[in-house]
């Protein structure tokens, strides 16, 4: 059963109320199935009625909702169209003409010549021709759902033909856009110019960045689309950004280093999971990171130890809730600019006792090591004259029970940085004091105070080339 | 395909025929439209909305009175009358009430509207009897007569009582098939009957847009 069908079947029933109702369940389907899953649309008790719309498409975020009015028509061809679009053109609604089946190249409300201002003037069989593209390429139906929200003027189907036939071309030549780039270049020049004639400007960028996430996707290089602007990625925004870097990550063919620093060396690890706005882990993501580590920092740090080491050595970067951070074997570290991601963060975590804690305290730059027994907590402050600090507080500490003292803080100079670091490994944070620190640095001081199972060297060369280390890579 | 089906629009009058000015798509759109900018009707059909096929709907007819064949028990003459719109009544509500079937007239001088007129009672009357055998009671519709020109003003005030239904059902008894007049059932139909003059320039009678849209986002809210 096509739409058409449908729409005729239900017009027939002999009662209007049963009609309305059914032919409304109908076109909202449909304007489901063509739009995006972000719209949403409610249907009025008024069947073609001359003033209250059918229903009405909604979209966009809260504080910018917009609104497009579907007002259905048995003929979009007659004279008296001319009235509708006269009283109703100013809004700029979408008109669906169900019943009559020629074409309106001489629509015969045309030769009054009403301004269509931004209406969008269609056919029952443009459903069904749209529907049938869809159903052929999934990935048209972001230019539909473009169309229904925000396109003008008069489609009937042949004109659906084109412009969907175009676009599909557009789809398919982009698939091979890394070895057939030029061939790519002009189906898509060919298909923004047949979109062009139906879109206002917002919805012709809306269809180039879809068609650029493609073009990425496909393995070609942003800077290469033919879009109405030159690429600059630090101009987009976020919804653009996200479609683009999504592209990326989704790739088929692999992303270079400098492509990934050309279109997101210049987000903040603090920003990109907002930007991302998914959870993502691992393979390309780790690419990604990689080429992006030496430009992020970040100012706090969690740890979260998991229960026990996993079977297989792990090594990836990821995004959790919108908070970009890095697992490896038994430690999962967070990292931000901003605290208040962590502010939730529970205390609680198992202190290493003393007798367990030499790795931690043996290196340079601790400034403070606090510890707690089960009589009294001790804050134990290095001068600079003091020798090894593990070694001086086992010393201090050599009364009999003094084993069970267990670290709580810890506060240390940052490694090749001029900033110090607040270790509470009672919450497993770290506060930088402000201070911007390198992500990789923070990784390694995470692992070195909260992990109980990561090889340093094994992180060390994850950082360094962004692959897991051989033996992990082996163990896989 | 359309202009064959619009010789088949509206009530076929036996009277005046050749004057009988069928309103034509964009004189029953605008009064259409009156009605719905009023909100206390709600135009759902028009004569002029055609089916794939280029035929008016089914439910644009209403069933007529007819004369039954003794031989055959067949109906003989006019089974139904089209009417040019087809619409409810909105209750206080705005839920759907009767329905409502409108007959449109497009004239620039009074004519020969008043003989129109009289056949449209006796085909209202009509319709409306026949209707109320189908469902046992007196049924839920109403009528107008809305046209651009009034007529019959020395009668004005009765066009819509029940002693003028029973005039005109009496110049057009062929209207009543076997069917005795009764006057209980003119008065019951008496209170449908609705008669509009719709002035030419009734588009700058409705609101405005910024009106038109406030009312429309509420009305959505209600609705939706």
């Amino acid at each position: 059963m096509s739409f058409v069908s449908d729409l005729q079947a239900a017009l027939d029933s002999p009662h209007p109320d049963d009609a309305g109702d059914h032919v409304h369940d109908l076109v909202a389907n449909a304007l489901h199935r063509l739009l995006d899953a972000r719209a949403e649309i409610k249907r009025t008790q008024y069947f073609t009625h001359t003033i209250v719309p059918d229903l009405v498409l909604h979209w966009g975020p809260s504080g910018n909702r917009r609104e497009r009015h579907v007002h259905l028509r048995f003929s979009v061809n007659s004279d008296a169209f001319a009235q509708d679009l006269e009283l109703l053109g100013s809004q700029s609604p979408l008109f669906l003409g169900m019943t009559d089946r020629r074409d309106l190249q001489q629509a015969r409300w045309a030769s009054s010549h009403p301004a269509t201002n931004g209406s969008l003037i269609t056919q029952s069989q443009v459903i069904d021709e749209l529907d049938a593209q869809a159903s052929r390429e999934t990935r048209a139906r972001k230019a539909t759902g473009t169309l229904l929200r925000v396109g003008r003027g008069v489609i009937d189907e042949p004109r659906a033909e084109q412009v969907g036939g175009n676009y599909l071309q557009a789809l398919r030549a982009m698939t091979e856009v890394s070895s057939e780039t030029v061939v790519a270049r002009e189906a898509v020049e060919q298909a923004l110019a047949v979109l062009e004639s139906y879109l206002p400007e917002e919805g012709r960028l809306e269809v180039e960045r879809v068609l650029q996430s493609e073009w990425i996707r496909g393995g070609g290089d942003p800077y290469d689309f033919p879009g109405s602007t030159p690429w600059d990625a630090e101009l987009l925004d976020h919804a653009s950004l996200r479609e683009v870097l999504l592209s990326l990550l989704g790739s088929r063919a692999p992303v270079q280093p400098e492509t990934w620093q050309r279109n997101a060396g210049f987000i903040r690890i603090e920003d990109l999971g907002r930007i991302l706005g998914k959870n993502v882990r691992g393979e390309s993501f780790n690419a990604m990171a990689h080429a992006l580590l030496p430009n992020w920092t970040a100012k706090w740090v969690w740890g979260e130890r998991l229960p026990s080491p996993p079977l297989m050595a792990t090594y990836e970067w990821l995004i959790d809730n919108e908070v970009v951070g890095l697992e490896v074997n038994d430690l999962r570290t967070f990292f931000a600019d901003d605290g208040r991601h962590f502010k939730d963060k529970e205390a609680g975590n198992p202190l290493p006792l003393l007798s367990e804690g030499q790795q931690m305290l043996s290196q340079p730059g601790l400034r403070q090591v606090g510890l707690r027994g089960p009589m009294e907590g001790i804050q134990y402050e290095p001068l600079s004259s003091t020798g090894e600090v593990f070694t001086r507080i086992r010393n201090i500490l050599s009364a009999p029970g003094a084993g069970s003292y267990r670290v709580h803080s810890v506060v240390a100079a940052v490694p090749s940085a001029d900033a110090v670091a607040k270790v509470d490994l009672d919450r497993q944070i770290i506060d930088l004091d402000g201070h911007s620190t390198p992500v990789a640095t923070l990784a390694r001081m995470a692992t070195r105070f909260f992990s109980r199972a990561s090889r340093p060297e094994g992180l060390d060369h994850f950082l360094a080339t962004g692959s897991p280390p051989a033996q992990a890579a082996s163990e896989r | 395909m359309i202009g064959a089906s619009l010789s088949a629009v509206a009530i076929e009058f036996t009277i005046g025929a050749e004057e009988s000015h069928k309103i034509g798509e964009v004189g029953a759109y605008r009064i259409r439209r009156w009605l719905d900018s009023t909100f206390r009707f709600r135009i759902d059909r028009s004569i002029y909305d055609l089916d794939a096929h280029g035929d008016p709907y089914p439910m644009m007819r209403l069933p007529q009175l007819a004369k039954i064949d003794p031989q055959t028990g067949d109906a003989v003459g006019r089974r139904f009358e089209r009417f040019d719109l087809r619409g409810m009544l909105l209750n206080e509500d705005g839920t759907p009430g009767r329905i409502l079937f409108v007959e449109c007239k497009d004239y620039s001088e009074a004519g020969q509207q008043g003989a129109l007129y009289d056949e449209y009672l006796a085909v209202c009357y009509s319709g409306f009897v026949k209707a109320g055998h189908d469902v046992e009671a007196p049924p839920d519709m109403e009528f107008m007569w809305a046209t651009t020109h009034p007529f019959a003003q020395n009668r004005y005030a009765a066009l819509t009582t029940a002693e003028q239904v029973k005039a005109a059902c009496e110049k057009h008894p062929d209207r009543l098939g076997d069917e005795a007049f009764e006057m209980s059932t003119a008065e019951q139909l008496a209170p449908r009957l609705w008669l509009a003059i719709i002035n030419r320039r009734v588009e700058e009678m409705m609101m405005g847009l910024v009106l038109r849209k406030a009312v429309v986002s509420a009305i959505e809210e209600v609705t939706a």
